[in-house]
C-alpha cells in the first residue's frame, strides 16, 4: 500500500480532537482573567510548540539531503507531511502576533508602550522587542521556512512525477536544502527570541535559542517515531522495519541527552555566577513550580536515557513508542515552563499595578518594592490554575492541537505516494541495516 | 577457545578470502566438525552467529563500571564537600549538586572506558608483552584460518575439510 | 628494537574470532562513550571562560559553542597533519579526495555553527541591557586590539564559507592553506577571550595592555615542539592508516570493488552479515 487514505474513522477522531481544543479554548477564555492570559498562553504555547516541531522536521530533511543520508528516504514523506504545518503555524502565530498590534492580549512586557518608557532595560530592547518586528519576524521568517518546506516538497513530488537517472530533482533539493540550513539556523534563534523569551523580558540567556530548538527538535524525533508505528499498524510502510526504528530511536536517545546537556550548561553557568538579573528566571521555576521543574528533567532525561540506552529498546516498537509518547509530553511541559511562570508574572504586574515605574531591576527588587505581602499574594505558593500546573484545559488545547496538526500532517501525507520511488536513495533506505 | 599453553596439536587451513572462510566455516558446522578457533585479520561480519559465540558480555561489565563511577563520584564528592572538608565556595550551600555534576560524568566515563578495557585485555588473556601462541604470522595480514583440534577432529577429515572448502594451504601444530 | 616495540605494543594479539567479538563490543562502547566526552571535555574547558562574572566571561552558549568550535578546529589540524602526512607516505589512494571534501563540508558547518554563536553573543550583549557587557563587545570589536576580533572572524567564520563552492572543497591547495587559517582563527579567539576581555573590565583604572613577553613566546613556541614531536614520533613508529579496519570495510567500501573503477566484484551473498533474527 503506497498511498496513504485518511479513512473517515481517523478523520473523526481528529476532528473530535480539533473540537475538543476549541471547546477548551472557549471555556478558557470565558473562565479567564482580563486579559484572558491563560487563553493566549495555551494559544501561544501549542502554536509554537507545534510550529517549531515543523521547522525541525523541514530542518531535518534538509540535514539528511546535505549530509548525503540515505536510511530515511522510505519514511521521508512524513517529515515532508510535517513540515507543510509551517504554513498553518504561520496563521496561528500571525494571530499572536496581531494581538501584540491590537492589545488583545498582554503576554509580552514589552508590547506595552507606556511601560516601556518608564522601564530603562525595555527601552534598551525596544528597537528588537516591539511589535513591527514581532510580526515582520513571524511573517517573513515563518514564510520563508515554509517556502523552502513547500520548494522541497515540490521537488520531491517531481521526482515521483518525472524524476530520471539523472537526478534533476536531487541536485535541486541539495542546493535548496544546503541554502535552508544557515536560513534556519538563524531566524529561528531570533524567532524563538522574540516568541518565549521575551516573556521573561527582563531575563536573557545566549544558550535560549539552541536549548529550546533542541527540546523541538527531540519531539519531533518523537512524533515521527508514533506516526510511523501507527501508519504500520494499519498496514502502511512495510518496508519501514526495526533498522530504522532503531536509528530514530538513537536520534531520540541522542538529543535527548544533548537537550539535557544543554539545560545543564544554561542552569550550570546561571547557578555558578549567581547573579540576581539571571537567576531570578531559575528562582522562579524551583520555588513556584518545582514539580513540573524537576519533572521536566526526570520525563526528557532520566526516562529516555536509561531506556534507550539498550540495543533492543530502540529496535522494539513498544519500548520505542512509550519514551517517544513520555517524551513528547515532556517537552510540551518543557515548552509550558519556558512560557507560563513569566507570562504569569507580566499578567500580575498589569494587574498589580497598572503601568507603574518598573525599576531596572528583577523581580526580587520589585517585590520588596511593594512589601513581603504583596509579593507573595502575587507569587504565592497559592495555585493558579492553568500556571501552576498544566490543567484540563491546557490538556485538551493540546490535544486540539496535535489533532490540527495530525490532521494537516496526514491530508499531506495522503495527498502522495507513501514512499518517493524515484529518489536515488531509495534503495540504500530500502536494505538498511542497523546491528 | 582460549589459546592457554597446554600442548594441543592443532591442524589448520588457511584461506585467502573471507567469504570463502564463511563458507568452509558454515559447512563445518554443517557437518559437525568441532572448530578449535577461527583467526583473521579484521572482523569478519556475520561469523559470530555462524560460530553460535555467545553475545560478549562486556557491555554489561561496562555499564556496572560506569555506574561505579558514578557513584564514587558522587558520594566521594559529598562526603568531601559535606564532612571531610567543607569549605564555602562563592557563597554556594556544601552539597552543591550542579557543581558535582560535571566530575560525576567524567569518572562515569572513565570507570567504564578504564575497566571495561582492562576486563576486554584479561579477558582475551593480552597484555604489554604478553606472548600467546599464534598460528601464523600471516594471520594478521591477508589470510583466514580454521583450527581444529587434532584430538576431537581427525587428520584425515581436517584434510579433506580443507580440500573441498578450498583452503590454500594446511598445517600443523603444537600450541 | 622495532621488533621488540612492535612485540610489546601488540599485547599478544592473535586475531581470534572471539577476541574480535569482543573487540568489536569494546569499540562500540568505546565510541559510545567518546562522544559525550568529547562534548563533556570542551564543555569543561568553555567554564573556564564562562564560569565567572565579568561581562565576556559568562555567557551561557559558551559550552555547545566550544563544543563546535573543536570538532571545526579540530578538523583543520587533522587536515593541516593529514594533507601532508598524506603526500610523504603516499597515501592518496586510502585518504581520498572524497574525505577531504568530506571533512570541509563538516568545517564549513561547525564554522557557521560558531559563527552563529558570535552573532548570537553580540546580540544578545545589546539585548540584556547591561552596558558593561555591550562595553566588553565594543571593546573587542573597536578598541584596542580589534585587530584580533577582526581576525577572529575573518578566519573562523568568513573563510570557511569558501567551502560553499564544489570545487574549492576538492582543492587541496586551498584546503591547506583555509585549514591553517582556521587554525589561526581559533587561536585568535581564544586571544580575543583572555587577553582583550581582559584589558578592560570594570573599572579604568585597572584597564592595561597586554604584551606578550619572551617566556610567553617561547613557552606558545613550545607547545608546537610538543605537539608536533608527539606526533611525528607517532608517524615514525606507528602504523599511520588503522590497518585492520581499512580491510573490513574493504570490499563495501573500496574503489577495486565498489564504484566506476571497481576491477573485482564480489558476490554478494545475502546472509552475509545478518544476524540470526533479521529477515529480509
Amino acid at each position: 500500500m503506497n498511498q496513504y487514505t485518511l479513512t473517515a474513522s481517523h478523520r473523526n477522531v481528529l476532528f473530535g480532537a480539533m473540537g475538543l481544543g476549541i471547546v477548551c479554548l472557549i471555556l478558557t477564555w470565558i473562565g479567564d482573567d482580563a486579559y484572558h492570559t491563560r487563553f493566549w498562553t495555551n494559544f501561544l504555547h501549542n502554536s509554537v510548540f507545534f510550529t517549531m516541531i515543523s521547522a525541525m522536521a523541514v530542518f531535518f530533511i534538509a540535514v539528511c539531503i546535505t549530509a548525503y543520508a540515505g536510511w530515511h528516504t522510505n519514511f521521508k514523506r512524513v517529515w515532508e507531511a510535517y513540515s507543510m504545518f509551517l504554513f498553518v503555524g504561520l496563521g496561528l502565530l500571525l494571530i499572536v502576533a496581531l494581538g501584540v498590534y491590537m492589545h488583545w492580549h498582554h503576554l509580552y512586557h514589552w508590547s506595552d508602550e507606556a511601560g516601556v518608557q518608564n522601564d530603562p532595560i525595555l527601552k534598551g530592547k525596544a528597537s528588537f522587542l516591539n511589535k513591527n518586528w514581532y510580526l515582520f519576524g513571524t511573517v517573513i521568517f515563518v514564510g520563508t521556512w515554509a517556502f523552502f518546506a513547500s520548494k522541497l516538497r515540490g521537488l520531491s513530488l517531481e521526482e515521483d512525477r518525472v524524476g530520471t537517472t539523472s537526478f534533476t530533482q536531487h541536485k535541486s533539493m541539495r542546493f535548496w536544502a544546503a541554502i535552508l540550513l544557515p536560513i534556519i539556523g538563524f531566524t529561528s534563534a531570533a524567532m524563538i527570541w522574540q516568541w518565549v523569551m521575551s516573556i521573561d523580558a527582563h531575563w536573557y540567556s545566549t544558550l535560549f535559542a539552541w536549548y529550546s530548538t533542541a527540546s523541538a527538535f527531540v519531539s519531533m524525533i518523537a512524533l515521527t517515531i508514533l506516526m510511523i508505528i501507527f501508519l504500520k499498524s494499519n498496514g502502511y510502510y512495510t518496508e519501514v522495519n526495526e533498522n530504522h526504528i532503531h536509528d530514530l530511536g538513537k536520534f531520540l536517545f541522542a538529543i535527548s541527552v544533548f537537550w539535557t546537556y544543554l539545560w545543564f550548561s544554561q542552569f550550570m553557568l546561571i547557578w555558578y555566577a549567581n547573579i540576581g538579573e539571571e537567576t531570578i528566571y531559575f528562582r522562579e521555576r524551583y520555588d513556584n513550580y518545582p514539580s513540573l521543574f524537576f519533572g521536566n528533567l526526570v520525563i526528557n532525561f532520566l526516562v529516555p536515557f536509561f531506556i534507550l540506552m539498550r540495543n533492543d529498546t530502540k529496535r522494539k516498537f513498544g519500548s520505542v513508542s512509550f519514551v517517544a509518547i513520555i517524551v513528547l509530553l515532556g517537552h510540551w511541559v518543557d515548552y509550558f515552563l519556558m512560557i507560563k511562570p513569566g507570562a504569569l508574572i507580566n499578567r500580575n504586574h498589569a494587574m498589580g499595578h497598572g503601568h507603574d515605574a518598573a525599576p531596572a531591576v528583577g523581580e526580587a527588587a520589585h517585590g520588596a518594592e511593594h512589601g513581603a505581602v504583596a509579593h507573595t499574594a502575587e507569587h504565592a505558593s497559592d495555585f493558579v490554575a492553568g500556571f501552576s500546573m498544566p490543567g484540563l484545559l491546557e490538556i485538551g488545547t493540546f490535544v486540539g492541537f496535535l489533532g490540527l496538526f495530525l490532521f494537516v500532517a496526514l491530508t499531506v501525507l495522503s495527498k502522495a505516494a507513501l514512499v518517493p520511488k524515484n529518489d536515488p536513495y531509495l534503495e540504500e533506505s530500502m536494505h538498511h541495516h542497523v546491528i | 577457545m582460549e589459546n592457554k599453553v597446554n600442548h594441543t596439536e592443532v591442524i589448520y587451513g588457511l584461506y585467502n578470502d573471507e567469504e570463502d572462510l564463511l563458507r568452509a566455516v558454515k559447512s563445518a558446522k554443517q557437518d559437525h566438525l568441532e572448530i578449535y578457533d577461527v583467526y583473521s585479520p579484521f572482523p569478519v561480519h556475520g561469523l559470530d552467529p555462524i560460530l553460535g559465540l555467545e553475545e560478549s558480555r562486556l557491555h554489561q561489565a561496562g555499564f556496572i563500571y560506569g555506574a561505579l563511577g558514578t557513584l564514587t563520584a558522587f558520594l566521594g564528592m559529598t562526603w568531601i564537600f559535606t564532612k571531610d572538608w567543607p569549605i564555602i565556595f562563592g557563597g554556594k550551600p556544601y552539597w552543591s549538586v550542579p557543581a558535582f555534576i560535571p566530575i560525576t560524568f567524567e569518572l562515569t566515563v572513565l570507570f567504564a572506558a578504564i575497566g571495561m578495557t582492562v576486563t576486554f585485555y584479561i579477558v582475551n588473556g593480552l597484555g604489554p608483552g604478553v606472548v600467546n601462541n599464534h598460528l601464523d604470522d600471516r594471520i594478521t595480514d591477508d589470510k583466514f584460518c580454521i583450527a581444529f583440534d587434532k584430538s576431537q577432529v581427525s587428520s584425515e577429515k581436517a584434510q579433506s575439510f580443507f580440500k573441498s572448502t578450498g583452503a590454500s594451504e594446511v598445517n600443523s601444530k603444537t600450541i | 628494537m622495532r621488533r621488540k616495540i612492535y612485540n610489546t605494543l601488540s599485547f599478544g594479539w592473535t586475531g581470534s574470532a572471539k577476541h574480535w567479538q569482543r573487540w568489536e563490543s569494546l569499540s562500540l562502547v568505546l565510541a559510545g562513550l567518546s562522544t559525550p566526552l568529547v562534548l563533556s571535555v570542551h564543555t569543561i574547558v568553555s567554564f573556564d571562560f564562562a564560569t565567572s562574572v565579568i561581562p565576556g566571561w559568562h555567557t551561557t552558549i559558551f559550552p555547545p559553542y566550544f563544543v563546535a568550535g573543536a570538532i571545526f578546529s579540530g578538523f583543520a589540524m587533522v587536515l593541516t597533519l593529514m594533507i601532508i602526512t598524506r603526500k610523504l607516505l603516499h597515501l592518496e589512494d586510502y585518504i581520498t579526495v572524497e574525505h577531504i571534501e568530506s571533512m570541509n563540508k563538516v568545517i564549513l558547518l561547525t564554522g557557521t555553527i560558531v559563527g552563529v554563536a558570535y552573532l548570537t553573543e553580540l546580540f544578545i550583549a545589546w539585548y540584556s541591557g547591561y552596558v558593561y557587557e555591550q562595553f566588553a563587545f565594543f571593546n573587542r570589536a573597536l578598541g584596542p586590539y580589534w585587530w584580533s576580533y577582526f581576525g577572529m572572524m575573518f578566519c573562523n567564520v568568513v573563510s570557511p564559507q569558501f567551502f560553499w563552492k564544489k570545487s574549492w572543497r576538492r582543492n587541496i591547495t586551498l584546503t591547506f592553506f583555509l585549514s591553517i587559517v582556521v587554525n589561526i582563527g581559533m587561536w585568535f579567539e581564544r586571544f580575543v577571550i583572555i587577553a582583550t576581555t581582559l584589558a578592560r573590565d570594570y573599572l579604568p583604572s585597572s584597564w592595561s595592555l597586554y604584551s606578550p613577553s619572551w617566556v610567553e613566546i617561547g613557552i606558545y613556541v613550545g607547545t608546537f615542539g610538543l605537539f608536533f614531536t608527539c606526533y611525528l614520533i607517532f608517524v615514525r613508529v606507528a602504523p599511520v592508516v588503522a590497518v585492520a579496519e581499512i580491510k573490513s570495510i574493504l570490499k563495501s567500501a573500496g574503489d577495486q570493488y565498489i564504484g566506476d573503477n571497481a576491477t573485482q566484484h564480489h558476490h554478494h551473498n545475502h546472509d552475509y552479515g545478518h544476524t540470526p533474527n533479521e529477515h529480509h
